[in-house]
Protein backbone atom coordinates (compact mmCIF):
# COMPACT_ATOMS: atom_id res chain seq x y z
CA UNK A 1 0.00 0.00 0.00
CA UNK A 2 1.51 3.35 -1.00
CA UNK A 3 2.14 5.96 1.70
CA UNK A 4 0.43 8.59 -0.42
CA UNK A 5 -2.45 7.39 -2.57
CA UNK A 6 -4.08 9.34 -5.36
CA UNK A 7 -7.01 10.11 -3.06
CA UNK A 8 -4.65 11.56 -0.46
CA UNK A 9 -2.62 13.43 -3.09
CA UNK A 10 -5.80 15.14 -4.29
CA UNK A 11 -6.68 16.06 -0.70
CA UNK A 12 -3.17 17.47 -0.19
CA UNK A 13 -3.52 19.51 -3.39
CA UNK A 14 -6.86 20.85 -2.19
CA UNK A 15 -5.57 21.65 1.32
CA UNK A 16 -2.58 23.51 -0.13
CA UNK A 17 -4.89 25.37 -2.53
CA UNK A 18 -2.96 24.02 -5.50
CA UNK A 19 -3.85 25.06 -9.02
CA UNK A 20 -4.50 21.91 -11.05
CA UNK A 21 -3.35 22.08 -14.65
CA UNK A 22 -5.36 19.47 -16.53
CA UNK A 23 -3.63 17.76 -19.43
CA UNK A 24 -6.30 15.74 -21.23
CA UNK A 25 -5.05 12.56 -22.87
CA UNK A 26 -1.76 12.65 -20.95
CA UNK A 27 -0.72 10.42 -18.04
CA UNK A 28 -0.28 13.31 -15.59
CA UNK A 29 -1.96 16.50 -14.48
CA UNK A 30 0.10 19.08 -12.66
CA UNK A 31 -0.64 20.51 -9.24
CA UNK A 32 1.06 23.89 -8.76
CA UNK A 33 1.29 25.64 -5.41
CA UNK A 34 1.73 29.41 -5.37
CA UNK A 35 2.46 31.85 -2.58
CA UNK A 36 2.35 35.59 -3.26
CA UNK A 37 2.34 34.89 -7.01
CA UNK A 38 5.46 32.72 -6.73
CA UNK A 39 5.47 29.06 -7.77
CA UNK A 40 6.85 27.33 -4.70
CA UNK A 41 6.21 23.67 -5.54
CA UNK A 42 4.58 21.45 -8.12
CA UNK A 43 3.85 17.77 -8.41
CA UNK A 44 2.39 15.33 -10.90
CA UNK A 45 -1.03 13.80 -10.34
CA UNK A 46 -1.42 10.47 -12.05
CA UNK A 47 -4.45 10.04 -14.19
CA UNK A 48 -6.51 6.93 -13.58
CA UNK A 49 -9.65 5.88 -11.82
CA UNK A 50 -7.98 3.88 -9.06
CA UNK A 51 -8.07 5.74 -5.76
CA UNK A 52 -5.03 3.91 -4.41
CA UNK A 53 -2.62 4.77 -7.23
CA UNK A 54 0.79 5.40 -5.67
CA UNK A 55 1.84 9.03 -5.28
CA UNK A 56 4.82 8.55 -3.00
CA UNK A 57 6.76 11.21 -4.93
CA UNK A 58 4.51 13.96 -3.54
CA UNK A 59 6.41 14.56 -0.25
CA UNK A 60 9.70 15.03 -2.17
CA UNK A 61 8.08 17.42 -4.59
CA UNK A 62 6.62 19.39 -1.67
CA UNK A 63 10.01 19.39 0.14
CA UNK A 64 8.49 17.83 3.26
CA UNK A 65 8.54 14.38 4.88
CA UNK A 66 6.00 11.66 3.99
CA UNK A 67 4.63 11.94 7.54
CA UNK A 68 4.02 15.67 7.17
CA UNK A 69 2.46 15.18 3.74
CA UNK A 70 0.04 12.64 5.20
CA UNK A 71 -0.77 14.98 8.07
CA UNK A 72 -1.76 17.65 5.55
CA UNK A 73 -3.90 15.13 3.67
CA UNK A 74 -5.78 14.04 6.78
CA UNK A 75 -6.37 17.61 7.94
CA UNK A 76 -3.99 17.66 10.92
CA UNK A 77 -1.89 20.33 9.24
CA UNK A 78 -2.88 23.20 7.00
CA UNK A 79 -1.52 25.47 4.30
CA UNK A 80 -0.34 28.02 6.88
CA UNK A 81 1.85 25.37 8.52
CA UNK A 82 3.22 24.34 5.10
CA UNK A 83 4.11 27.91 4.09
CA UNK A 84 5.75 28.49 7.46
CA UNK A 85 7.77 25.26 7.12
CA UNK A 86 8.94 26.13 3.59
CA UNK A 87 9.97 29.59 4.75
CA UNK A 88 12.03 28.02 7.53
CA UNK A 89 13.66 25.63 5.02
CA UNK A 90 14.43 28.46 2.61
CA UNK A 91 12.07 27.36 -0.15
CA UNK A 92 10.21 30.67 0.13
CA UNK A 93 12.21 33.87 0.17
CA UNK A 94 11.36 36.09 3.15
CA UNK B 1 -7.45 -59.65 18.74
CA UNK B 2 -10.03 -58.77 21.39
CA UNK B 3 -12.77 -56.24 21.01
CA UNK B 4 -14.36 -54.56 24.02
CA UNK B 5 -17.93 -53.47 23.57
CA UNK B 6 -18.62 -49.75 23.57
CA UNK B 7 -20.64 -49.52 26.78
CA UNK B 8 -17.80 -50.49 29.10
CA UNK B 9 -14.98 -48.42 30.54
CA UNK B 10 -11.48 -49.70 30.78
CA UNK B 11 -10.52 -51.07 34.20
CA UNK B 12 -8.61 -48.66 36.33
CA UNK B 13 -10.77 -45.75 35.43
CA UNK B 14 -14.01 -47.14 36.84
CA UNK B 15 -13.15 -50.19 38.88
CA UNK B 16 -16.75 -51.30 39.51
CA UNK B 17 -17.81 -51.27 35.90
CA UNK B 18 -18.81 -54.50 34.34
CA UNK B 19 -16.40 -55.66 31.71
CA UNK B 20 -17.93 -57.18 28.71
CA UNK B 21 -15.50 -59.20 26.69
CA UNK B 22 -16.83 -59.87 23.27
CA UNK B 23 -15.51 -62.99 21.58
CA UNK B 24 -13.57 -63.12 18.38
CA UNK B 25 -14.89 -65.03 15.40
CA UNK B 26 -13.31 -68.12 16.92
CA UNK B 27 -15.82 -67.73 19.79
CA UNK B 28 -13.37 -68.46 22.58
CA UNK B 29 -14.40 -65.77 25.08
CA UNK B 30 -17.64 -64.24 26.15
CA UNK B 31 -17.86 -63.02 29.70
CA UNK B 32 -19.10 -60.39 32.12
CA UNK B 33 -17.06 -59.67 35.20
CA UNK B 34 -16.28 -56.93 37.70
CA UNK B 35 -12.56 -57.32 38.12
CA UNK B 36 -9.49 -57.81 36.01
CA UNK B 37 -8.68 -61.15 37.64
CA UNK B 38 -12.01 -62.55 36.53
CA UNK B 39 -11.37 -61.35 33.00
CA UNK B 40 -7.97 -62.94 33.10
CA UNK B 41 -9.34 -66.21 34.49
CA UNK B 42 -12.05 -66.40 31.92
CA UNK B 43 -10.09 -65.02 29.02
CA UNK B 44 -7.11 -67.21 29.50
CA UNK B 45 -3.41 -66.71 28.84
CA UNK B 46 -3.79 -64.92 25.50
CA UNK B 47 -5.73 -62.07 27.12
CA UNK B 48 -3.16 -61.93 29.92
CA UNK B 49 -0.40 -61.55 27.30
CA UNK B 50 -2.38 -58.82 25.61
CA UNK B 51 -2.68 -56.90 28.89
CA UNK B 52 1.05 -57.26 29.41
CA UNK B 53 1.55 -55.77 25.96
CA UNK B 54 -0.41 -52.61 26.84
CA UNK B 55 2.56 -50.75 28.42
CA UNK B 56 4.66 -51.68 25.39
CA UNK B 57 1.91 -50.50 23.09
CA UNK B 58 1.57 -47.22 25.00
CA UNK B 59 5.31 -46.76 24.91
CA UNK B 60 5.44 -47.45 21.17
CA UNK B 61 2.55 -45.02 20.59
CA UNK B 62 4.41 -42.46 22.69
CA UNK B 63 7.55 -43.08 20.60
CA UNK B 64 5.53 -42.63 17.43
CA UNK B 65 3.96 -39.40 18.73
CA UNK B 66 7.37 -38.15 19.80
CA UNK B 67 8.95 -38.88 16.42
CA UNK B 68 6.02 -37.29 14.59
CA UNK B 69 6.28 -34.27 16.86
CA UNK B 70 9.97 -34.00 15.99
CA UNK B 71 9.13 -34.19 12.28
CA UNK B 72 6.42 -31.55 12.77
CA UNK B 73 8.84 -29.30 14.65
CA UNK B 74 11.44 -29.71 11.92
CA UNK B 75 8.84 -28.93 9.25
CA UNK B 76 7.75 -25.87 11.19
CA UNK B 77 11.38 -24.69 11.40
CA UNK B 78 11.86 -25.26 7.68
CA UNK B 79 8.63 -23.36 6.98
CA UNK B 80 9.81 -20.42 9.10
CA UNK B 81 13.18 -20.40 7.35
CA UNK B 82 11.44 -20.48 3.96
CA UNK B 83 9.31 -17.50 4.94
CA UNK B 84 12.46 -15.60 5.95
CA UNK B 85 14.17 -16.51 2.67
CA UNK B 86 11.06 -15.45 0.75
CA UNK B 87 11.04 -12.10 2.57
CA UNK B 88 14.75 -11.62 1.81
CA UNK B 89 14.22 -12.44 -1.88
CA UNK B 90 11.33 -9.95 -2.07
CA UNK B 91 13.51 -7.34 -0.38
CA UNK B 92 16.32 -8.03 -2.84
CA UNK B 93 13.92 -7.78 -5.78
CA UNK B 94 12.67 -4.47 -4.44
CA UNK B 95 16.17 -3.07 -4.16
CA UNK B 96 16.96 -4.17 -7.72
CA UNK B 97 17.44 -0.94 -9.55
CA UNK B 98 17.87 -0.57 -13.30
CA UNK B 99 19.61 2.47 -14.70
CA UNK B 100 18.49 3.58 -18.15
CA UNK B 101 20.15 6.20 -20.30
CA UNK B 102 17.63 8.59 -21.85
CA UNK B 103 18.87 9.77 -25.23
CA UNK B 104 15.59 10.91 -26.73
CA UNK B 105 12.41 12.48 -25.44
CA UNK B 106 10.41 11.51 -28.54
CA UNK B 107 7.49 11.83 -29.07
CA UNK B 108 7.53 14.81 -26.67
CA UNK B 109 8.38 18.22 -28.21
CA UNK B 110 11.60 18.30 -26.24
CA UNK B 111 15.20 17.88 -27.34
CA UNK B 112 17.94 16.30 -25.36
CA UNK B 113 20.89 18.59 -24.73
CA UNK B 114 22.76 16.00 -22.73
CA UNK B 115 21.63 12.38 -22.25
CA UNK B 116 20.73 11.60 -18.65
CA UNK B 117 20.19 8.54 -16.50
CA UNK B 118 16.95 7.52 -14.84
CA UNK B 119 16.52 4.81 -12.22
CA UNK B 120 13.79 2.21 -12.39
CA UNK B 121 12.75 0.21 -9.35
CA UNK B 122 9.87 -2.12 -8.55
CA UNK B 123 7.17 -0.23 -6.67
CA UNK B 124 4.15 -2.01 -5.17
CA UNK B 125 2.87 -4.06 -8.15
CA UNK B 126 4.32 -1.71 -10.78
CA UNK B 127 7.52 0.20 -11.56
CA UNK B 128 8.79 3.55 -10.48
CA UNK B 129 11.10 5.60 -12.72
CA UNK B 130 12.84 8.61 -11.27
CA UNK B 131 15.11 11.36 -12.43
CA UNK B 132 16.86 12.06 -9.16
CA UNK B 133 18.62 15.28 -10.15
CA UNK B 134 15.37 16.99 -11.10
CA UNK B 135 13.38 15.41 -8.26
CA UNK B 136 10.85 13.89 -10.67
CA UNK B 137 9.22 10.50 -10.42
CA UNK B 138 6.62 8.56 -12.43
CA UNK B 139 5.09 5.09 -12.37
CA UNK B 140 4.00 2.44 -14.85
CA UNK B 141 2.85 -1.16 -15.10
CA UNK B 142 6.03 -2.04 -17.00
CA UNK B 143 9.52 -0.56 -17.01
CA UNK B 144 8.95 1.02 -20.41
CA UNK B 145 5.58 2.44 -19.33
CA UNK B 146 7.28 3.98 -16.31
CA UNK B 147 9.88 5.60 -18.60
CA UNK B 148 7.16 6.89 -20.96
CA UNK B 149 5.30 8.38 -18.02
CA UNK B 150 8.47 9.93 -16.64
CA UNK B 151 9.15 11.55 -20.01
CA UNK B 152 5.62 12.95 -19.93
CA UNK B 153 6.13 14.33 -16.43
CA UNK B 154 9.51 15.83 -17.32
CA UNK B 155 7.88 17.52 -20.33
CA UNK B 156 4.92 18.82 -18.30
CA UNK B 157 7.16 20.14 -15.54
CA UNK B 158 9.66 21.73 -17.92
CA UNK B 159 7.02 23.37 -20.09
CA UNK B 160 5.23 24.72 -17.02
CA UNK B 161 8.46 26.12 -15.57
CA UNK B 162 9.41 27.70 -18.91
CA UNK B 163 5.99 29.39 -19.18
CA UNK B 164 6.53 31.22 -15.89
CA UNK B 165 8.90 34.16 -15.56
CA UNK B 166 11.97 33.12 -13.67
CA UNK B 167 11.42 35.83 -11.07
CA UNK B 168 8.08 34.18 -10.31
CA UNK B 169 9.70 30.88 -9.38
CA UNK B 170 10.46 29.95 -5.80
CA UNK B 171 13.92 28.52 -4.97
CA UNK B 172 12.72 24.90 -5.41
CA UNK B 173 11.21 25.23 -8.91
CA UNK B 174 14.00 27.65 -9.98
CA UNK B 175 16.58 25.04 -9.07
CA UNK B 176 14.58 22.36 -10.89
CA UNK B 177 14.44 24.50 -14.04
CA UNK B 178 18.17 25.15 -13.89
CA UNK B 179 18.88 21.41 -13.66
CA UNK B 180 16.42 20.51 -16.42
CA UNK B 181 17.96 23.12 -18.75
CA UNK B 182 21.24 21.26 -18.45
CA UNK B 183 19.64 18.23 -20.03
CA UNK B 184 16.71 19.30 -22.20
CA UNK B 185 15.30 22.18 -24.22
CA UNK B 186 12.05 22.87 -26.04
CA UNK B 187 12.22 21.98 -29.75
CA UNK B 188 12.49 25.06 -31.91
Amino acid sequence: MPIITKELALKIAKKLKAEIKNRPGRPHDLACIYEDGLLIAQFGLRRGSKKNLGHDHVPNSLFISPHDAREIGICNRYRDWYIKTLRKKGYIKT
Amino acid sequence: MIELSKQISWRGRLRDDVYNVVPLESGIWSNKCTAETEILEEAGPIFEDWLKDVPNLISSVADEVRSRLMVYTRLENIENKLLLINASVTELQKSQSTIVLIETMAPEPIEIVRPFHVNIEPYEDEYQAFFLDANLCAYGNTKSAAIWNLKDLITATFQNLCEINEDKLGPGPARQLKILRNFIRIKA
